[in-house]
């Protein structure tokens, strides 16, 4: 059953609705419509053609922290709600995370992740797949991402039914407001588990997995902006966006268990998880923010509690009989 | 100890117009109070409050705890001492990061660019932190302030000619 705090797409669409689309001028109405699908086309020209000096991992590095930088101000300018407006505190708060995926968990990643295990793999078995290489670099970019996306879809509704992984996905759902950098904030077991993927048995060039990145990356800042959108339907079709989102952090149990995908939303529509609405209020439980230290600890809680339980037990052998 | 604890303290005052009592100053600040998580405490001129995990959008939530003492006879003024664990701990932030910088050559880039946005947040944060603090107290005492909120002060006429 859908919590009262969510509505769905159809409904905010209605003319005359309070939550109708982006206010102001044509030009801000233009830009709010036009600047998702913009974007994608501005990635896939700038990765297809970019000479090889410029298409290099530092600039994907750049252009994500200049994007993310980009949404935070349009934050300012069509806010979707006052109440996830970002403070100091909060800014500070996500920008440690932020730090965390760029230097533990890519580290971790890198050394210990999907792409050392599959070199592994691919070496034993003499796999080799350089044709996926030949192929035209947006074929590439749009596998790497079905290929991701597939898997972190599985990952993710898994988080959502065992609770081992659960352990490690709860603290994301503690966050109380959505902002453009709320997609790196959580356990860091978490983000390393969501972030692997089977891409790497396929040899597809470099320059196709930086696509493949900046889309994903743009895609998954947009989901979590406090932004509002005229997000076009064929878009909202197949991409994920805040209002899928912002459902799947809803505070109702049935509402958090919809919109897996991190960038198609089909294959939610495929496997019936998919559910157009949104949510104004996010959050877990009773919706209080997890602070940093409890967001860290909070996978072992459930071994912190046995340690103290047999300590509390082996106290209470060692007390005398009365 | 106050020689570093401007790291995380933020102090400040504010003149008030009218000699007033400590409990009719403090009725008009109370709710800023009026939080999840915020426990106050009276004492004769104090307010003393303590923040467990305050909400994003509490005003104040940068800040555990604090002290509003109301002082002087003739020429009352608001005094405020409030502490704050992400200022110090975005203080502190740069460190690790710059260690990694130094230790993980792979990292190199990444480590200095923390290292530089959170010395950059921690200057932001401790002006913008103090900034709001002051007038968020300033705008709740209202006529009560010396120079309140809602009454800019008029530009000086023969200044302007």
């Amino acid at each position: 059953m859908m919590d009262a705090v969510t509505l769905r797409i159809a409904d905010m669409q209605q003319p005359g609705h309070a939550e109708t689309g982006v206010q102001g001028g044509p030009v801000k109405r233009f830009v709010f419509t036009h600047f998702q699908p913009a974007v994608l086309v501005a990635m896939i020209l700038f990765w297809t053609f970019a000479p090889d000096s410029i298409a290099k991992p530092a600039v994907a590095v750049g252009i994500g922290i200049v994007f993310k930088l980009t949404l935070l101000g349009m934050e300012r300018i069509s806010e979707r709600h006052a109440h996830w407006r970002l403070t100091w505190k909060e800014l500070a708060s996500d920008l440690f995370y932020v730090a965390l995926s760029y230097t533990l968990v890519k580290y971790v990643g890198k050394h210990f992740g999907d792409d050392a295990i599959i070199d592994g793999i691919k070496h034993a078995f003499h796999i080799k797949t350089a044709w996926a290489g030949q192929l035209p670099i947006l074929v590439q970019a749009i596998a790497i991402l079905l290929i991701f996306d597939f898997g972190q879809y599985w990952m993710h509704r898994g988080m959502h039914n065992w609770t081992p992984l659960w352990l490690t996905h709860a603290p994301h759902h503690h966050i109380t407001q959505l902002n453009a950098l709320k997609g790196s904030v959580g356990n860091p077991i978490e983000l390393f588990l969501i972030g692997l993927s089977l891409g790497g048995f396929f040899d597809f060039l470099p320059r196709a997995a930086l696509l493949a990145s900046g889309i994903g990356m743009a895609i998954g800042a947009y989901t979590h902006a406090n932004i509002r959108f005229n997000t076009p339907r064929w878009w909202s079709f197949l991409f994920n966006t805040v209002e899928h989102h912002s459902l799947h952090h809803s505070p109702d149990y049935d509402s958090s268990r919809t919109n897996y995908a991190n960038t198609f939303i089909f294959i939610d529509r495929i496997f019936g998880t998919c559910v157009d609405s949104q949510s104004s209020k996010v959050g877990l439980d009773d919706c209080r923010r997890l602070p940093i230290k409890d967001q860290m600890l909070y996978p072992f809680r459930p071994l912190a509690d046995l340690v103290k339980k047999w300590r509390i037990s082996r106290t209470a052998e060692a007390l005398p009989a009365e | 100890m106050r020689i570093i604890d401007w790291i995380w303290r933020v102090r400040g005052s504010i003149p008030l117009a009218t000699p007033r009592s400590a409990s009719e100053i403090f009725a008009r600040l109370e709710p800023i109070f009026r939080e999840r998580g915020t426990t106050i405490e009276y004492g004769p001129d104090t307010l003393s409050f303590r923040k467990d995990n305050p909400d994003s959008q509490d005003k104040l939530a940068s800040f555990e705890v604090g002290r509003l003492l109301v002082s002087g006879g003739t020429a009352p003024i608001l005094h405020f001492d409030m502490s704050s664990r992400p200022l110090f701990w975005c203080f502190v932030a740069p460190l690790p990061f710059l260690a990694v910088a130094l230790g993980v050559p792979s990292l190199k880039i990444s480590g200095y660019s923390f290292a530089g946005i959170f010395l950059a947040l921690y200057v932001a944060g401790r002006w913008i932190e103090q900034r709001q603090a002051h007038k968020l107290f300033l705008a709740a005492l209202g006529t009560v302030a010396a120079c309140p909120v809602e009454a800019p002060p008029v530009p000086d006429a023969s200044r302007i000619a």
